[in-house]
């Protein structure tokens, strides 16, 4: 009967076991645990006190003085958590708050490495990312840009440094795509989140479109584009 | 009704340095003058991070400097932390003159410590 009353609580339970007599303990906690019981939920059933007091008496009922010196020193012992993984679920956000944290957060991304950019180049990145979480426009099922994915774009920016700058876009999952097209020449680049990127080249061969694609890390992104003339796309 | 009494004024100046990598290694202490010494045995350092803590007996405070070597956030480049943390914890100013006051001093004092921790290499870098 004892174990089945205090089930819920078998923490506190195997504490207060230690270094007693199991079933002379057990008996105490029961009826200390019974009583506290029947008071609070008569005086919540009253509506006179709250649900936490309501425990807090339980446990000050079911545990001795030492137990409950002993809990708060395995409490004390707990590492609270970093408050850089205090991060806010956006789950349940409102949409418009979670389009607004997501620029943002990529914003403040680019201001670590704003010394790398022209301002004026900054400010039309900006206006182009608040463009594109626009909410008026927004798809619901859609996700916006991912942290991961910008990272990747801005070292491939800062490596590249084009004259022209691209045209934005964002895929379903929230990786920015970046495009820049001469004539029918078109280069279309997905930055990946873990420094990856997926480029497509289209450009007529013949009358007819020849597509030319590949992956790589950020890192091989120039080399693996220098067989292409890249300047058609990069230089003013 | 009443005032709580400030106890600690401080001020936080973080930078990063990122030095474009032409080799295999980057030698840090070509760009800072705080850096850690270790046997040469060793090698080259894969990554390091000093903390020194000293007075700055003109205003009073107490400077707590970390350096650290950091992933970068652009290729090609290695980083490097340089943090600042200037502080008054003894007989802080409770007034707002005497708080802007020391504000003032502190900036002062804080790119005193930066110039005397970087080399002409690392201001060259600063130059482009």
């Amino acid at each position: 009967m004892t174990k089945k009353l205090i089930g819920p609580l078998s923490i506190g339970t195997s504490l207060v076991s230690v270094g007693s007599p199991q079933s002379a303990r057990h008996e105490l906690t029961y009826y200390g645990l019974s009583n506290a019981l029947a008071e609070a939920f008569k005086e919540l059933a009253l509506g006179e006190i709250p649900l936490l007091t309501m425990q807090s008496a339980l446990h000050a009922a079911a545990f001795s003085e030492g137990t409950r010196t002993m809990e708060r020193r395995v409490s004390d012992l707990r590492i609270p958590p970093s408050p850089a993984s205090l991060i806010s679920p956006i789950g349940g956000q409102p949409l418009e708050e979670r389009l607004f944290d997501a620029t943002a957060n990529v914003k403040i991304l680019t201001s670590q490495i704003a010394m790398h950019l022209e301002r004026e180049w900054r400010d039309k990145l900006f206006r182009q990312l608040d463009s594109l979480h626009d909410p008026k426009e927004w798809e619901p099922d859609d996700e916006p840009i991912q942290q991961a994915s910008f990272a990747t774009f801005l070292k491939a920016i800062i490596q590249i440094k084009p004259k022209r700058r691209p045209g934005l876009g964002l895929s379903h999952a929230g990786y920015l795509i970046a495009a820049w097209t001469d004539k029918f020449d078109r280069l279309t680049i997905e930055f990946l989140p873990n420094d990856r990127v997926r480029w497509v080249i289209g450009r007529p061969r013949d009358d007819e479109p020849e597509h030319i694609a590949g992956q790589t890390r950020v890192s091989r992104l120039a080399e693996t584009l220098a067989p292409y003339n890249p300047e058609i796309w990069f230089s003013s | 009704m009443g005032f709580r009494e400030i106890s600690r004024i401080g001020v936080r100046y973080v930078n990063r340095i990122d030095i474009p990598v032409s080799g295999p290694i980057v030698e840090h202490e070509m760009f800072l003058n705080v850096y850690p010494k270790v046997p040469d045995i060793f090698g080259p350092l894969g990554a390091y991070a000093v903390q020194a803590v000293l007075p700055i007996g003109e205003i009073g405070c107490k400077l707590t400097l970390n350096s650290a070597a950091v992933p970068s956030p652009i290729l090609d480049h290695a980083s490097f932390l340089f943090d600042q943390d200037i502080a008054k914890e003894i007989d802080p100013p409770q007034s707002d003159e005497a708080i802007y006051d020391l504000l003032n001093k502190i900036r002062v004092q804080k790119n005193k410590v930066f110039e005397a921790c970087i080399t002409d290499r690392a201001r060259e870098l600063f130059k482009r």
